[in-house]
């Protein structure tokens, strides 16, 4: 259900730090999804623990070069909405 | 009322449900309000309501590097980049492109979906599990041991973020 809202801001949403913000929720949610199987399902060696620790490590480094590329995004066109960056479409 | 058969597992349900409805409830608005800064405050009370479930859960360390890792850096960053790149604009302008219907039309199918992929996996009820006093220990231990490969991994790939972020947005010399 978190996922689904992740998935809705992602689609919708036309700043694009806005659409950072939907895919945080997205880990997030398969986040809480991991932990929730580790407690109730006691699998050996933690690994539903483990995992997340990696998915917030790498979900935290991909936001902050997502943000850099929407910076340097802004220095270009002054704008941060997703509609002016259309330079690949046909 | 019929106290005589209290364990764990219904009360800390009724924790996690509370969590789990402030957690929708504020992605929800991340994902709605028009303005950006909210968004992000938004985020920020999402990030804490996940921390809580974690806390719940019996996952300790999970939910600690939760508030440090996310709540101290990746807000603060969003902060950041929000407030560098927002002109002063009017707060009416929308904040959704005309995709919404399409939107919710692929957001409904895709529960369609999951649930049903949910609910045929044959999975039962709570299970009683082996209540732990917390994992730090258990995850410092696996993390050096077992998982050590990763670990390393993961190192690595934090410096090529930092790099390439550095990299990105460090202004030339002209």
């Amino acid at each position: 259900m978190l996922f689904l809202i992740g998935v809705y801001g992602v689609l919708t949403r036309r700043n694009a730090i806005g659409i950072l913000m939907a895919i945080e929720i997205m880990f997030n949610s398969a986040n809480i999804n991991l932990v929730a199987f580790n407690k109730f399902l006691n699998l050996e060696n933690s690994i539903g623990i483990i995992f997340p620790i990696f998915i917030i490590t790498l979900a935290a480094a991909e936001t902050a070069v997502g943000l850099a590329l929407i910076l340097s995004i802004y220095r270009k066109l002054k704008s941060v909405y997703v509609e002016k960056m259309d330079l690949l479409k046909w | 009322m019929d106290l005589s058969f209290i364990s764990v597992v219904p009360v800390t349900y009724g924790i996690f449900l509370l969590f789990a409805v402030i957690a929708i409830a504020s992605a929800f608005l991340v994902v709605s309000v028009r303005s950006v800064m909210h968004s992000a405050l938004f985020l920020a009370v999402f990030l804490l309501s996940v921390a809580a479930m974690f806390f719940v859960f019996d996952a300790d360390f999970l939910g600690i590097v939760q508030i440090l890792l996310y709540v101290g850096g990746v807000i603060v960053l969003i902060l950041f980049a929000v407030m560098l790149t927002s002109r002063v604009q009017s707060h009416l302008l929308q904040q959704t492109n005309e995709q919404k219907f399409p939107a919710i039309i692929v957001c409904v199918l895709l529960f369609i979906m999951l649930s049903y992929a949910i609910l045929t996996s044959g999975l039962q009820g709570f299970e009683k599990s082996v209540l732990q006093g917390g994992i730090t220990g258990d995850v410092g231990r696996l993390l050096l041991t077992v998982y050590v490969l990763p670990f390393e991994v993961a190192s690595v790939v934090l410096l090529a973020a930092l790099i390439g972020a550095m990299a990105i947005v460090g202004k030339k010399d002209e």
